[in-house]
């Protein structure tokens, strides 16, 4: 295996699934987040959706069959993860945690726009979120869904538009 | 192209500019157009600062989510997944989020290089640390978590087993069977003894790193490099002898001098061990005490083994860490109220403070006031909608009066009420009765801020809502009528009353006023709530299960046509309601896209295979066999009913066989006769779109003739024919009792009656030990008792109607029964039995047109009708000995028992409207609802 190039020089990689497994997570983690923020009510749920589909991306790995397409089964598995998490899901909202305040976001920033998000389309959703929370580019964004980067560019442009009008439609 | 036009055209091109997405030459055009335009550049410039303000908010979001998995949430102080690669992915989620957290954006920032004399004195410094070791070894993943707390305590815990070491002794506990054993009985033991001697006060990380080499660690001191340093704050070091056998890498926080993870490979047998540090989390000295620790686990039961793990565990953050740790803390507590305002209408917004309770074993306990409250001037008022988060952990709840609205003296209070219920007996246990002042209205009407729930929309469906769960059928049908005399298509009234009808037996009755009333409608605006798409979802169904499977094509069409025109408009919310409605993925179990493929579904049934019937054979003792085989694959799979003697039902004292042999084969045997045999399959219909939907159920019919030839008898035809098999005994009790109810249950009494006397002429002795097992309580006694009541009921049916309810009050008189405890459904249930005695003679009554009979008779049965507003929503029923329903509300299941009187009363209701006139002037006196 020639994924982890850090090993030393004289070690061949015996890692296996774990490094895999590593990479996994460490390559594609923000943008599993970025699909479950779009499909989610709130950052919590979000984070616990992010979780359930990287178990069980984790656990099935050695269904993978084509490295080179891990990214896009592994949206597959969040996005199925979310649908389902939606369907189980009990009428009244979960418990909240704690959110520790930090100075770059007070509380309910982010909620705020979170509730604004939700009301773009699921594909602007997605592309939104996939952009801001995973390397902020087009290209990126573009390999994550299997479509063209100018696809991209035209949702991404044009969803950055509606958030700015609902972003701005109580102060109006 | 006007100087506007020319700006709408560049809103695109500046967006993309602030995003970073627009190339250099647009951009240097961009920048000469916004140096003349104003608009245009007030536009860039709230863009501009906008995306500050949103890649801020992203940023803290995802740096949040990164930290989150650093300290996973456990449930019972394991990890809250359960098999060994999830326990990876856990752990793999750790390595990979908590390292960007400390480092480049960590609050500590990149120090000076790190010497690693100075880790192994900083970590002989730490009076705690936690390392959660994942371990993979031969192809098998396990876990470990290890505390340490100096001076040379740990406790391990893993695979099973908890080790506590101390002074160099070390005492293992079995989580499997729930008590310390001797060591040499502990076939895994996490910690060795020599590591425990080792790892004394100094040399901590040194002694944990030869216990990852196996005792021979590697000559020299690890060394410093490049790799994997994922940030100026981390120092990376490796450490080996022969790396190609065994080799670790290390990695330490520059500002403390700690080292986060160590992360051990054996490349030549593709084994690696992972531990990750944590000095965050001290634990008190009590957690590393065994004797501390097997006095709390006697009370635990190792059928949850993972509940000994968090035997001991503080608080996190001075917060109870598990289920079990709250409810040892605080036991129940109620919310705290923080405000409460009133509008102009009455209605209270009530923001409280959530206690976040939860019983022993996890669940989460309501942390909100009672959905109902009362007021001193004996108003109540109903909650509408959810809560709603407020901020974390505190909630409004949004409350309106019910009309009529009383007014009273003295000071307006509301009793503000809270109920958990007791997690031992399931007894409501009240924890907050409150009287607390109404402010004035401060607000007019429904503002914004009260959030969703208070519209006069929402109030209706919460007025809905409250009577469907909490109110008996009358009270309700009251309503609907009411809110019909206003407006006589209001939807919500038709679908409330439409769900009453199908609950009592008027499914028929209710599409029809469903196709009169606003069908149209429904189709012509589809995807617009979750009431109408399960309505209009239900109707399909409908269609196809009464032979109108035709007309639902031109439906599909009619939805997809009103889902086209609200995708066409210009309404925002509209079209991402009907986006998510509609979209299978999210929308599923609303029914809604699954009815829709009903004609493409049925038309791919038509094409596929069907069961055939092979033989029948009919005998002279009177008894008929079908045989019919399945096909291989596909097709209807469910035991079918059965059209015979001009009913449809399953068979009486029917033997259904299954036989696996070249194809499925299945046999039907009952007593009866006839000249044609109908089978009913329910085949299902999978949708699709998503495999893991619930089937959509019809009905398909295969009729064969029953030859006029008739063999002896079916004993010795079975014996000489399917000698393979063995056949029911039709004289076991079992299989009488199953052939009376079935008789009963169709409708034939007489020869039910006949059955139920023989078995109940059966002595206790010969009843099968089953009935007289002890774990199975006084089931003898109940089952004879639930004869006894199908005995009565057979004989109001078939013999004079006054008579036996003149017998059943003598026997009443006699033996008056016990006012019934509420908690116990077995109670309950007996008594709904003796109910439905009457309740068969007013069925009888209503057939035979003799409706004041009917009506007296059903007054002496509402005699005993309890008050479900007195029932507490909290109570629940106790379990069943012996197996029978769970416990379940009380006030669900006093509704549910008496939902056949409510029926039967709305039956009869409806024969006195179909009167006619004359016998309208007999029943002198009574309303129309015959009230």
């Amino acid at each position: 295996m020639s994924e982890d190039p850090s090993r030393p020089n004289a070690a061949p990689d015996g890692a296996g699934r774990a490094i895999s497994a590593e990479m996994l997570v460490r390559r594609h983690g923000r943008a599993v987040f970025a699909l479950c923020l779009a499909r989610s009510d709130s950052v919590h749920d979000a984070e616990d959706a992010m979780q359930e589909a990287l178990a069980k991306a984790v656990r099935h790995l050695p269904a993978l069959r084509e490295p080179d397409k891990a990214r896009a089964w592994l949206m597959q598995i969040a996005r199925r993860t979310c649908a389902d998490r939606i369907r189980r899901r009990r009428p009244a909202a979960a418990l909240p945690e704690e959110v520790p305040a930090t100075p770059e976001a007070p509380a309910g920033r982010f909620e705020q726009l979170h509730a604004a998000i939700a009301r773009l389309s699921e594909e602007q959703r997605d592309v939104i979120t996939l952009y801001y929370l995973d390397g902020r580019s087009s290209e990126s964004v573009a390999a994550t869904l299997g479509i063209s980067p100018s696809a991209v560019r035209q949702r991404l442009v044009r969803a950055r538009l509606k958030l700015h009008e609902l972003l701005t439609e109580e102060d109006r | 192209m006007t100087r506007h036009d020319e700006c709408q055209g560049r809103r695109e091109t500046i967006a993309a500019a602030v995003l970073g997405e627009l190339d250099p030459a647009a951009a240097a055009e961009l920048a000469e157009h916004l140096s003349r335009c104003d608009s245009c550049r007030r536009l860039h410039e709230a863009l501009s600062a906008e995306e500050r303000e949103i890649r801020s908010a992203f940023d803290a979001v995802a740096t949040r989510s990164d930290a989150l998995p650093a300290r996973p949430r456990r449930s019972n102080g394991r990890w809250p997944v359960r098999s060994k690669a999830a326990l990876a992915a856990a752990a793999v989620i750790i390595v990979a989020l908590v390292i960007p957290l400390l480092t480049p954006h960590g609050p500590r920032g990149p120090g000076a290089p790190v010497a690693w004399a100075e880790v192994l004195e900083t970590v002989d410094g730490v009076e705690q640390v936690q390392i959660t070791a994942l371990i993979r070894e031969g192809g098998k993943d396990f876990a470990l978590d290890l505390y340490y707390r100096r001076p040379g305590t740990w406790r391990a815990q893993g695979m099973g087993v908890i080790q506590f070491a101390s002074d160099g002794k070390s005492r293992f506990f079995h989580t499997a069977s729930g008590q310390f054993v001797e060591p040499k009985d502990c076939s895994f033991r996490p910690l060795p003894d020599e590591f425990i001697r080792a790892a004394g006060e100094k040399d901590l990380l040194h002694a944990i790193l030869k216990l990852l080499f196996r005792g021979k660690a590697p000559a020299g001191e690890p060394v410093r490099t490049s790799a994997e340093a994922l940030g100026p704050g981390v120092e990376v070091f490796d450490y080996a002898n022969d790396p190609a056998q065994l080799w670790a890498r290390i990695w330490v926080l520059k500002a403390s001098r700690l080292p986060l993870r160590v992360k051990l490979h054996q490349p030549a047998a593709g084994d690696w061990a992972l531990g990750v540090f944590d000095y965050t989390d001290p634990q008190p000295a009590e957690f590393f005490d065994p004797d501390r620790f097997a006095q709390a686990a006697a009370e635990l039961s190792p059928r949850r083994p993972g509940d000994y793990y968090a035997v001991g565990m503080a608080p996190l953050g001075g917060k109870p860490r598990t289920a079990r740790d709250i409810h040892r803390l605080y036991g129940y507590r109620p919310p705290k109220l923080i405000r409460i305002e009133a509008n102009d209408l009455g209605d209270l917004l009530i923001v409280s403070a959530d206690p976040e309770n939860r019983t022993p074993t996890g669940g989460h306990v309501k942390g909100t006031y009672e959905r109902t409250l009362r007021d001193n001037w004996g108003n109540r008022y109903i909650q509408c909608g959810a809560f709603m988060p407020v901020r974390p952990r505190h909630w409004s709840q949004f409350y309106m009066p019910l009309a009529p609205i009383k007014t009273g003296s003295g000071p307006h209070r509301i009793i503000l009420k809270y109920t958990a219920a007791d997690p031992k007996t399931g007894r409501p246990i009240a924890l907050l009765e409150e009287p607390v002042d109404i402010p004035a209205p401060t607000v007019t009407g429904s503002p914004g801020k009260w959030g969703q729930y208070c519209t006069p929309g929402s109030k209706r469906v919460a007025i809905r809502n409250h009577y469907r769960y909490e109110a008996w059928l009358e009270e309700q049908l009251a309503i609907i009528d009411k809110w019909l005399k206003d407006d006589p298509q209001s939807d919500l009234a038709i679908l409330w009353k439409m769900d009453l009808m199908i609950e009592h037996e008027q499914k028929a009755e209710a599409y029809a006023l469903f196709e009169r009333t606003i069908r149209d409608t429904l189709i012509a605006e589809p995807f617009r709530s979750y009431d109408r798409d399960r309505t209009l979802a239900n109707y399909l169904f409908h269609l196809l299960d009464t032979g109108r499977g035709g007309e639902v094509a031109g439906m599909v069409k009619g939805i997809e046509e009103g889902k086209r025109r609200a995708l066409d408009s210009k309404d925002r919310n509209l079209v991402h309601t009907v986006q998510h409605q509609s979209d299978p993925r999210q929308g599923l179990w609303m029914g809604l896209p699954s009815a829709m493929e009903i004609p493409a579904a049925l038309a791919a049934f038509e094409r596929g295979p069907k069961p055939t019937v092979q033989r029948v054979v009919a005998s002279k003792d009177g008894y008929v066999l079908v045989e019919y085989v399945l096909p291989e694959t596909g097709g209807p799979t469910e035991a079918p009913l059965l059209w015979t003697d001009g009913r449809w039902g399953r068979v009486a004292g029917m033997a259904t066989i299954k036989v696996h042999s070249k194809f499925p084969r299945h046999f039907l045997l009952w007593a009866g006769g006839g000249t044609e045999v109908t089978l009913e399959f329910h085949p299902g219909l999978i949708p699709s779109k998503n495999k893991g939907a619930a089937p959509t159920r019809f009905t398909w019919r295969l009729t064969a003739p029953i030859p006029a030839q008739r063999v002896e008898t079916m004993r010795a035809w079975l014996a000489e024919n399917l000698p393979e098999m063995s056949w029911p005994d039709v004289s076991a009790h079992s299989f009488l009792l199953r052939q009376a109810d079935e008789h009963f249950h169709f409708g034939d009494y007489g020869h039910a009656l006949a059955l139920y006397r023989r078995i109940q002429a059966i002595p206790d002795k010969d009843w099968p030990e089953f009935y007289h097992h002890p774990a199975n309580g006084d089931l003898l006694e109940r089952t004879r008792a639930r004869i006894a009541v199908a005995i009565l009921r057979c004989r109001i049916r078939i013999e004079p109607v006054e008579a036996v309810a003149a017998e059943l009050d003598e026997m009443e008189r006699e033996a008056p029964a016990p006012k019934a405890d509420l908690q116990d459904w077995a109670a309950l249930n007996a008594q709904a039995g003796w109910r439905d005695i009457r309740l068969d003679g007013v069925r009888r009554l209503i057939d035979e047109g003799r409706l004041d009979a009917a009506d007296d008779l059903l007054k002496r049965i509402e005699r005993d009708r309890p008050d479900l507003t007195a029932i507490d929503p909290q109570l629940m029923t106790l379990a069943v000995p012996g197996g029978g329903p769970s416990p379940r509300p009380v006030r669900h299941a006093v509704r549910t028992l008496w939902r056949p009187v409510d029926s039967v009363r709305w039956q009869l209701r409806r024969a006195r409207r179909s009167e006619p006139p004359s016998r309208t002037g007999s029943s002198q006196g009574r309303t129309e609802d015959g009230r």
